[in-house]
């Protein structure tokens, strides 16, 4: 196998994209920001020499998981765009047929992906040198984190790069790819660390205590690095950190591996459609249906002609686009339940935070949070791109539907779609609440956010959809505005308060920059007890969220239509 | 009365001027080719008189109605084929065009009705329960010109609507064409296959660089434009008398002999040409035919425009 890259790939790719000005604007986004962190934590000059050490540190931490948080976003979509994108725009058989070998172009396709975001590590590195000149750092630990960073990014464009080469469709290649590095970081501790964590805590097995702290340094990429920030790899943990890079090591080849072997498959195969005919009969459907799966509404059912009321843009997206037949709807139900049942019983059952409940029922709502913020952006995320994609465009505004017709019709659907995961997850919580009857109004201000979350990813990946015409990019600026508002906002918060107030008024503001965010208020209503009003301040942030998606809804119809009901 | 006005239209896209004071007027019920080499303008002016394209200056009206003031009621009256397009994914034929039945705000008593008309015409009938994604490129043009007729259209707008169809394919699009122009309808169709608009349009465009070259009546450009006439001749006895009786006669030049088959270009009148063909048939040839050959859209499309992109 050849793996000099195709260079004629990565000058097509990499030095247009570096060349542009957009990159240009990126890396001195970082640049700055980087830098106007430093400033600002830069110690005063008649410091002791701890404290000085103590901002180098965090000055490391806070630029490391920056870093970390652009590359979870932003590299694995950029990865699983890359050969699907070639096989939508149907220049995967030119390349296929020209004598690039298929290694090289996996090779240059990983480049392009990674390229921009190393380029951002290494523009950053000067800025950690000055650190070291300073005091509180040294070069292994820098060494470290940049090769630790650098692992992560190349393990996510791996698993990005299979999923593009899997998948035959921009928008699943997308979200498979996001969908992998998520499971990447959390499936090692579901599957493995979870038992050896139960029998050790659980049920005193003494050999495997302390296990579960290497295993998850070796198996969780980003607690190898929270270790290497906290300088613990001098002590007994740089073992562990040195297998666990092989292991990253070997996953990131191995979905290098089976990406080119699932590219070497000639994409010219066509899709095979089965030309099912629709069933009239109702015995015949009846039968179906106490067969497995159990139908509520059968795919082959022959379906009604949109009533004159409704709307026929969200009839069709329910129908046949989001999530494709009436019956998904259901297998989705099915799915999620007893999913975030097993959610329940671990974290508010086996009480993982110990007696207090109110931990255990808030590890719990933020499981079901990040599940349902890590589906809902993509729900509609690619609303308008598909159509861009699909060829479809012209004639859907060519119909006599109106801008707002088409924008909410796939809002109304993006909403209805969502509902199997809310209605799981509210569910769940009825024993629950039942169970934990005390903190009833805990639980319902928790699933009252849970609305929110979903409402605001919904519209926030609407947005996107309409201020990009490619679903990948839609997915990237989805996910990223998600990010923002559900953890961008409170961080930013936090750190504006830190630096903008003295001490005596950042401690009463820093306890209310929570509230920024959904999250982040149903966290501090739940376990800052001692903040006077918490509860309204949880009702007014979440109204402020719901008239946030309320507008970002209304700015989606207007985008759409002064920009897409006429090419520009 | 003109349907379709042009006046300056204008489209451009930063430096290129894609569609150049481009001035056209296509009367009601005419079938009318758009043609023109590749880049020439022919989609951009079909995209903006489909409201999908605004024009940078002029004015563009169909059925009267401006294009830019009052798109909603343009697409009422025009239905728009465009030269690439897809199809959902999972919809059976039906549901296609029910699906676009009531965005065209179809009302639900009336649209199975239509959907069946539309059918019929675009001979799908028998395909209405089957899944349009994965139909052939011919029966996608069939089924995105079905679902253009759904709203009964005035003008139609299609752009390459027989591109990339095998030969069978193109009749049956062109003879659905002639169909509906027999059914009242105007339309503007661009198309490179130009011996198949010479055989349905009664009226061209010729378009390069933006800029209307030659439009009007497709037989008058065609004579207008040629200054010869081509005449072919066979006769099956007397071939050298023949041969003198054309080399004595003024106007008639490079007469090529192949045996007794002549072929020659006039710039003589007609009167004058039947007077040779009488003054062959008294000297005693046998004349078996006597045919001025036909000039083609091909000539008038490489007299007309200068190539180069």
């Amino acid at each position: 196998m050849r793996v000099f890259p195709s260079y004629a790939l990565v000058k097509r790719e990499l030095i247009t994209t570096l060349r542009s000005n957009r990159a240009l604007l990126w890396l001195m986004a970082l640049f700055l920001g980087v830098t106007s962190v430093e400033v600002n934590s830069w110690p005063a000059p008649n410091l002791p020499l701890i404290y000085m050490g103590d901002a180098s540190q965090k000055i490391l931490e806070f630029v490391t998981w920056t870093l970390l948080t652009g590359c979870v976003l932003f590299v694995p979509a950029l990865a699983a765009g890359s050969v699907v994108s070639e096989r939508e725009q149907r220049t995967f058989d030119l390349l296929h047929m020209s004598l690039v070998r298929p290694s090289a172009v996996l090779f240059a396709k990983l480049i392009n992906a990674v390229g921009l975001y190393l380029f951002a590590l290494a523009a950053s590195l000067p800025v950690f040198a000055v650190l070291m000149s300073s005091v509180g750092l040294d070069q292994l630990q820098l060494a470290l984190v940049a090769a630790q960073l650098t692992l992560i990014c190349m393990c996510c464009a791996s698993i990005g790069l299979l999923s593009s080469c899997l998948f035959r469709r921009s928008f699943l290649a997308t979200y498979g790819g996001y969908a992998g590095v998520v499971l990447w970081l959390i499936l090692p501790s579901i599957v493995i660390l979870f038992p050896v964590w139960l029998l050790a805590q659980g049920f005193g097995v003494p050999c495997l205590r302390g296990v579960d702290d290497e295993l998850s340094i070796i198996l969780c990429a980003p607690v190898a690095l929270a270790v290497i920030l906290q300088g613990r790899y001098y002590v007994s943990e740089f073992g562990a950190i040195c297998v666990g890079f092989a292991f990253n090591a070997a996953l990131c080849i191995g979905c290098l591996y089976l990406a080119l072997r699932f590219m070497k498959r000639t994409s010219a195969e066509p899709t095979r459609i089965e030309q099912e005919k629709p069933i009239d009969d109702p015995a015949v459907l009846l039968a179906r249906r106490k067969r497995f799966p159990y139908y509520l509404i059968d795919p082959l059912r022959r379906k009604n002609p949109i009533e004159d009321a409704a709307n026929p843009m969200r009839v069709r997206e329910l129908r046949w686009g989001l999530l494709n037949r009436g019956s998904v709807l259901v297998r989705v139900f099915y799915c999620v339940l007893p999913v975030y049942a097993f959610a329940a019983i671990i974290c508010v059952g086996f009480s993982v935070h110990g007696r207090y409940p109110v931990p255990n029922l808030l590890t719990w709502l933020g499981f079901e949070m990040v599940l349902l913020v890590s589906v809902a952006p993509a729900m509609l995320a690619n609303a308008v791109t598909k159509e861009y994609e699909l060829g479809n465009i012209d004639m859907l505004r060519m119909t006599l539907l109106s801008p707002k017709e088409i924008v909410m019709g796939k809002a109304a659907a993006g909403f209805i779609s969502l509902a199997p995961v809310l209605a799981a997850a509210f569910i769940v919580a009825l024993p629950v609440a039942i169970w934990q009857r005390t903190h009833w109004v805990f639980l319902a201000a928790g699933h009252g956010a849970l609305l929110v979350c979903g409402a605001v990813s919904l519209a926030l990946g609407l947005l996107a959809s309409m201020l990009t015409r490619r679903t990948v990019a839609s997915l990237i600026l989805g996910y990223s505005m998600a990010f923002t508002a559900f953890a961008g906002l409170w961080i930013i918060g936090v750190t504006f308060v830190a630096w903008a107030l003295d001490a005596h008024a950042t401690f009463g503001l820093a306890r209310m920059a929570p509230f920024l965010s959904p999250i982040g208020g149903i966290i501090a209503y739940g376990l800052d007890v001692r903040l006077e009003n918490r509860g309204s301040y949880l009702c007014a942030s979440l109204i402020a969220f719901v008239l946030l998606a309320y507008g970002l809804l209304k700015a989606s119809v207007w985008i759409f239509a002064r920009k897409r009901m006429h090419d520009q | 009365m003109a349907i379709i006005e042009t006046h300056d239209l204008t489209k451009e896209f930063g430096k290129l001027t894609a569609v150049d004071h481009l001035n056209l007027s296509i009367e009601e019920r005419d079938i009318f080719g758009f043609i023109g080499p590749n880049g020439a303008g022919k989609t951009t002016t079909l995209r903006i008189l489909s409201t999908l394209l605004r024009p940078t200056s002029g004015q563009a009206r169909v059925a009267g109605i401006d294009v830019t003031k009052k798109p909603y009621e343009i697409k009422k009256v025009v239905g728009f084929m465009p030269d690439s397009f897809g199809v959902y994914d999972g919809m059976r034929l039906r549901e296609y065009l029910d699906f676009f039945g009531a965005a065209y705000k179809i009302p639900g008593r009336k649209r199975k009705a239509i959907i069946d008309d539309v059918l019929a015409l675009t001979d799908l009938a028998s395909k209405a329960d089957d899944f349009v994604s994965a139909f052939s490129r011919g029966m996608k043009q069939r089924c995105c010109l079905a679902k253009t007729l759904l709203h009964d259209p005035q003008v139609l707008l299609l752009d390459e609507p027989a591109s990339g169809l095998d030969p069978r394919a193109r009749i049956e699009v062109r003879e659905l064409l002639k169909t509906l122009r027999d059914m009242g309808k105007t339309i503007l169709i661009s198309s490179h296959i130009l011996s198949e608009l010479g055989d349905m349009c009664n009226k061209i465009g010729i378009i390069e660089h933006g800029q209307l070259l030659a439009h009007g009546d497709y037989r008058e450009i065609l004579s207008g434009l040629r200054m010869e006439r081509e005449i072919r001749l066979r006769v099956l006895e007397g071939a050298d008398r023949a041969a003198e009786i054309l080399a004595e006669t003024p106007g008639l030049n490079n007469v090529d002999r192949s045996g007794n088959e002549f072929h020659f270009e006039s710039t003589i009148v007609r009167e004058a040409l039947a007077d040779v063909l009488h003054r062959l048939i008294q000297s005693g040839v046998k004349v078996l035919f006597f045919e001025e050959e036909e000039g083609t859209l091909e000539d008038v499309f490489l007299h007309v425009t200068k190539g180069g992109i």
